[in-house]
């Protein structure tokens, strides 16, 4: 366990060593630098920090771009063939994610334009009417083969001859309740 | 006039795209850790914004706009691969030897041990220098967000890679 207190240079140097986790960049100053040297702890620490951040700087510039051009030139070969290349190009998506959208001058997000709204809101309008209508051809079917069924006998008498079973089912079920 | 705007915008395009294209391909080889699968996201990418160039509101925002498409397709590559690939992420060492020879391997394999949003995190501070506020609008994220993921990678990082450099000071 590292011996350090609040407050004291190894715990500033942790603060310090905290920061440049954050910002990747590791300043000390001078008596801190001073400590370092001398605390086992801290130059280990430091070191490792230091020694990280060195290596995440210098990997992208030991990345050869051999493979670079060869795409650059596939890209902008297709970009030359217009549209149909592009478009064609089966690794490009039909559609972008939705991130891909722009960004203004200023900064701030710029949405890519959506379907117009109306045309979504003429669509539910249609489903519903749609249903709608084939709800009241269905009851009025019913109504028909209902009607069909009672002619010839009083409407009383066919209401009640319909409704006889489930009047009494209703009595049943609220018997307890009164 | 129609053609002539076409070309123009052709133009706008290769332009900004040659400019960028080295450091996508570099940030597509953090995030995905190896230089196939970057060099398929960069193709990817290219194509989709030429596609989607005309959405670009302005010029400036134009680096920021490619990083972000070409984040976003990385995830795709990423995705479409740990299906393909049950094994997970794996460094691929190019055999023929067109990646420098002083490539830090261990340490692009330390990435991959980040979550994707960590690594594009680190990638976009480290390989392409960016400043916590422009990783923020690239990312949609609050600079906060950014700050606790770079610390997060670190720690992660430094865990991953502490016992092989106390192998080598030993």
């Amino acid at each position: 366990m590292r011996p350090y207190v609040i407050g004291g240079a190894c715990d500033r140097v942790r603060q310090q060593v905290e920061n440049a986790m954050v910002e990747g960049v590791l300043t000390l100053p001078a008596p801190l630098l001073a400590h370092v040297e001398r605390c086992p702890h801290c130059s280990r620490e430091v070191r490792e920090v230091e020694t990280l951040l060195k290596r995440l700087r210098s990997l992208p510039a030991s990345l050869d771009l051999g493979p670079v051009p060869p795409v650059v030139d596939r890209v902008l070969q297709a970009v030359a063939q217009g549209g149909q290349a592009v478009a064609s190009a089966p690794a490009a998506s039909a559609t972008p994610t939705h991130s891909a959208g722009s960004l203004s001058s200023a900064g701030t997000p710029v949405r890519r334009q959506r379907p117009p709204q109306w045309r979504w809101i003429v669509g539910q309008v249609a489903a519903v009417a749609a249903a709608l209508a084939v709800a009241a051809g269905g009851l009025t079917l019913l109504g028909l083969r209902i009607h069909r069924a009672v002619v010839g006998i009083s409407p009383g008498e066919g209401l009640n001859q319909w409704f006889e079973p489930l009047r009494e089912w209703t009595q049943a079920l609220f018997r307890n309740v009164w | 006039m129609l053609a002539r705007r076409e070309a123009e915008r052709r133009e706008a395009f290769v332009a900004l795209f040659s400019q960028m294209a080295p450091r996508l391909y570099r940030t597509a080889v953090g995030i995905l850790g190896n230089p196939h699968d970057a060099a398929d996201a960069l193709q990817e990418t290219g194509l989709k914004a030429f596609r989607y160039f005309d959405s670009l509101a302005s010029p400036e925002a134009g680096p920021a706009w490619l990083n972000r498409i070409l984040i976003n397709t990385c995830y795709d590559v990423g995705r479409r691969r740990a299906r393909t690939v049950p094994t997970g992420l794996e460094v691929v060492v190019s055999p023929d030897g067109y990646t420098a020879p002083e490539t830090d391997w261990a340490l692009l394999e330390a990435l991959q041990q980040l979550s994707p949003e960590q690594r594009t995190t680190v990638v976009l501070r480290f390989f392409q220098d960016l400043t916590i506020a422009q990783i923020a609008q690239v990312m949609s994220v609050p600079e906060g967000t950014v700050k606790s993921r770079l610390h997060a990678s670190m720690a992660k990082l430094r865990a991953a890679l502490a016992p092989a450099a106390e192998e080598g000071v030993q």
